[in-house]
């Protein structure tokens, strides 16, 4: 079974087509890097895999369930215990402290607050986000916020990490080191992991780069 | 979700959200503070000086006002009482949705970690419920001192309320439960995603009209009989509520419309702020008008009881006083209603004043920029709210002249008020401005 499959999938907003007819499958452990121009569909695509937007057409299977047929409530519940989600902005819950938004998956599932903030902050450990724990989303730089929001999405050890970009306001050594703990420590429990990026070093660190332009895929090679 | 997450999530962290919510357990305890007074109206039984089958002739309770013992006069108080509950509901639901903007981005946030609606809706009803009971509670304390007021404080013939009694502490926990399950209820309602199926304005107007026809019927309660006659002004004040606060966001978003057409820089930096907050605006207006409602009805109802040539002052004092604490009620209520506005608008457009201030706009025009906004929400809505209230009560005078001439006194003291006060709240909120325009907002959580 793969992790997220997409068929002949298509997104508008208003007379906007952000996205035309896509296919992508990503099989479990496996590590797909979707690139091209700005506004090309990237991040569409990403938030139609994560049901976060509904496909307008076409199919899209999480995990084994069709989205298309689960309400919203449910494809909440897939998204929390099994997607990890790093957006480009405006993803960090504001005026809740840090270590609180990292351990919110948690507490949503139900976790004891002590013992979600006790894995919340390993995983702000991990990613090297070095801040106090009660320090508020405005207070971090937008580098910052995107290790806590890295922190966050690897919190509940997922199926698939949907990444938009996550290493576009990290100095490049930092970038490196985030990218490395997103993609091992997803794929060594089978997970997958979906990199949105510009950045042709973000991209080689995938088995296989998918290309958009326009709202199509239009170019497809396996790396090595 | 755990109940500790419920609570973690849901607490109030900022200054603003907490000022939010002291405004929302102010205004239901007002409110409820209010219901309680009419509950204990209701309880006095009335003496009718109407010749009937159905006339019994029963001696008035000498220890209480002729405006609650007589039969015609009862629901008079009534009303007044249920009207100035409308403005305090109006300010608390105001509170209540402030901040959408910044809610919106929470709830976005949130659905994005994987909250069901469900936990949303638990999130939003946990935190307007406690506040809503808060409210209720202290509404207690609330109707013992407007009881020391209208019910002690004044010779037995200026009374309004009965003394108290063991079925006050009966009520009070019973108006603090409700109080706090209809906010719950809000609460959860405010999450709702907004289908943008829009009510037409027709409709809007229809149950304006209703409501008011409602109104008015419960005041001919001898036709109607004292039951129907409460339950129709209870239906028609809810109804007219809602309609008022609907109509509101469609009159602003009109008036944004026109403004943007303008091409002035202050008008069109206006008209976009205003788009943004049709919501917010449009509750503000529909909050400013029911107060303007509140002030013409006072005006109208002292202008009479002055005019009457009643001879025995106690008679007319009560009257008088419960008019002139809805005038002040209405009118605190708007300033709060104004605050709560530009609050919400700087909140709200944070991002896009800090980036105007970067491109060059200097503070003075900012402050004029939320000064407009303030003034297109709530000028026009006190004026037109003054009006109607005078003309809610028909008029029992001798000649319309004194009726005429209070109005004026009271349009052009309003306006100016309102005026005054959209300029005294901009200035006083001028280090958030400062704090909103300054660079660091420009960054992104
Ligand atoms: N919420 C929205 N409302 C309207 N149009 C949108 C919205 N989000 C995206 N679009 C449009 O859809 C298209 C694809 O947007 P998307 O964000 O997916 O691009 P992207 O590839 O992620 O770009 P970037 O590399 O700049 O992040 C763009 O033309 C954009 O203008
Ligand atoms: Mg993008």
């Amino acid at each position: 079974m793969s992790t997220v499959e997409l068929s002949g999938v298509s997104h508008a907003y208003g007379r906007t087509q952000a996205l035309r007819d896509v296919s992508l499958t990503v099989a479990p452990g496996e590590v797909v890097a979707v690139t091209g121009p700005s506004g090309c569909g990237k991040s569409t695509l990403l938030l139609l895999a994560a049901g976060v937007l509904r496909a307008q057409s076409g199919r899209v299977v999480l995990t084994g369930t069709d989205l298309a047929g689960a309400d919203e409530a449910a494809r909440a519940r897939i998204r929390r215990r099994s997607v990890g989600i790093v957006l480009q902005f405006g993803q960090l819950v504001p005026d809740l402290p840090v270590l609180d938004n990292v351990a919110l998956p948690l507490l949503l599932e139900g976790h004891a607050p002590r013992e979600a903030r006790a894995a919340a902050a390993g995983w702000l450990d991990r990613v090297g986000l070095d801040v106090p724990p009660t320090t508020l989303p405005s207070e971090l730089s937008g580098g910052q916020a995107q290790l806590a929001a890295a922190a966050r999405a690897l919190v509940t050890g997922p199926l698939l990490v949907l990444a938009d970009e996550p290493t576009a306001s990290l100095d490049t050594a930092t970038g490196r080191q985030l990218l490395d703990l997103l993609v091992t420590s997803t794929t060594a429990a089978g997970g997958s992991v979906v990199l949105v990026s510009h950045d042709n070093a973000v991209a080689a660190r995938a088995d296989r780069e998918v290309r958009l332009r326009a709202g199509s895929v239009v170019h497809e090679v396996a790396l090595s | 979700m755990r109940t500790a997450t419920v609570w973690l999530l849901a607490r109030p962290r900022s200054a603003a959200s907490r000022t939010r919510g002291r405004l929302v357990a102010a205004g239901t305890a007002v409110a409820g503070a209010l219901t309680l007074a009419g509950l204990a109206v209701l309880r006095v039984p009335t003496v009718s000086w109407a010749t009937g089958p159905d006339a019994r002739p029963v001696a008035p309770d000498l220890r209480l006002s002729p405006l609650v013992t007589e039969a015609g006069l009862q629901p008079g108080v009534l009303t007044g009482l249920g009207l100035l509950v409308v403005p305090a509901l109006a300010l608390a639901w105001q509170a209540l949705t402030t901040g959408s903007a910044r809610r919106t981005t929470v709830l976005h946030a949130l659905r994005l970690v994987g909250a069901t609606p469900a936990d949303l809706r638990r999130l939003a009803a946990a935190d307007a419920g406690v506040l809503g009971l808060v409210g209720g509670l202290l509404a207690g304390p609330l109707y013992v001192a407007l009881w020391l007021v209208l019910g002690a404080a004044v010779p037995p013939s200026a009374r309004l309320l009965p003394p108290l009694d063991p079925r006050d502490v009966v009520s009070w926990p019973v108006v603090a439960v409700l109080a706090g399950l209809v906010a719950a209820a809000a609460g959860a309602l405010s999450t709702r995603a907004r289908r943008r199926r829009r009510v037409r304005l027709w409709w809007r107007l229809a149950g304006l009209v209703l409501a008011v026809v409602a109104i008015a019927a419960a005041l001919q309660t001898r036709e109607v009989g004292r039951a129907t006659s409460v339950a129709l002004l209870g239906g028609g004040l809810l109804l007219f509520l809602v309609a008022v606060l609907t109509a509101g966001s469609a009159w602003v978003r009109w008036r944004a419309w026109r403004l943007a057409r303008s091409g002035r820089a202050v008008d069109v930096l206006t008209a976009a702020g205003l788009r943004g907050l049709s919501g917010a605006g449009g509750r503000t207006a529909g909050s400013v008008f029911v107060a303007g409602i509140a002030l013409g009805i006072a005006t109208q109802f002292a202008t009479a009881l002055l005019g009457d040539a009643y001879g025995d002052a106690t008679v007319y004092v009560p009257g008088v006083a419960l008019a002139a604490t809805a005038a002040v009620l209405a009118v605190l209520v708007a300033i709060a209603a104004m605050t709560l506005a530009a609050a919400d608008d700087l909140a709200t457009t944070r991002r896009a004043l800090a980036s105007t201030a970067a491109l060059g706009a200097p503070p003075a025009v900012l402050e004029q920029v939320q000064r407009r906004r303030l003034q297109v929400v709530t000028v026009t809505p006190v004026a037109a709210g003054v009006l109607l209230g005078t003309a809610v009560y028909p008029a029992s005078l001798e000649g319309p002249g004194p009726l005429v001439l209070a109005t004026l006194g009271v349009l052009g003291v309003a306006v100016l008020l309102v005026w005054a006060a959209c300029r005294g709240v901009v200035r006083a909120l001028r280090p958030r401005t400062r704090l909103a325009a300054d660079p660091s907002s420009l960054r992104v959580a």
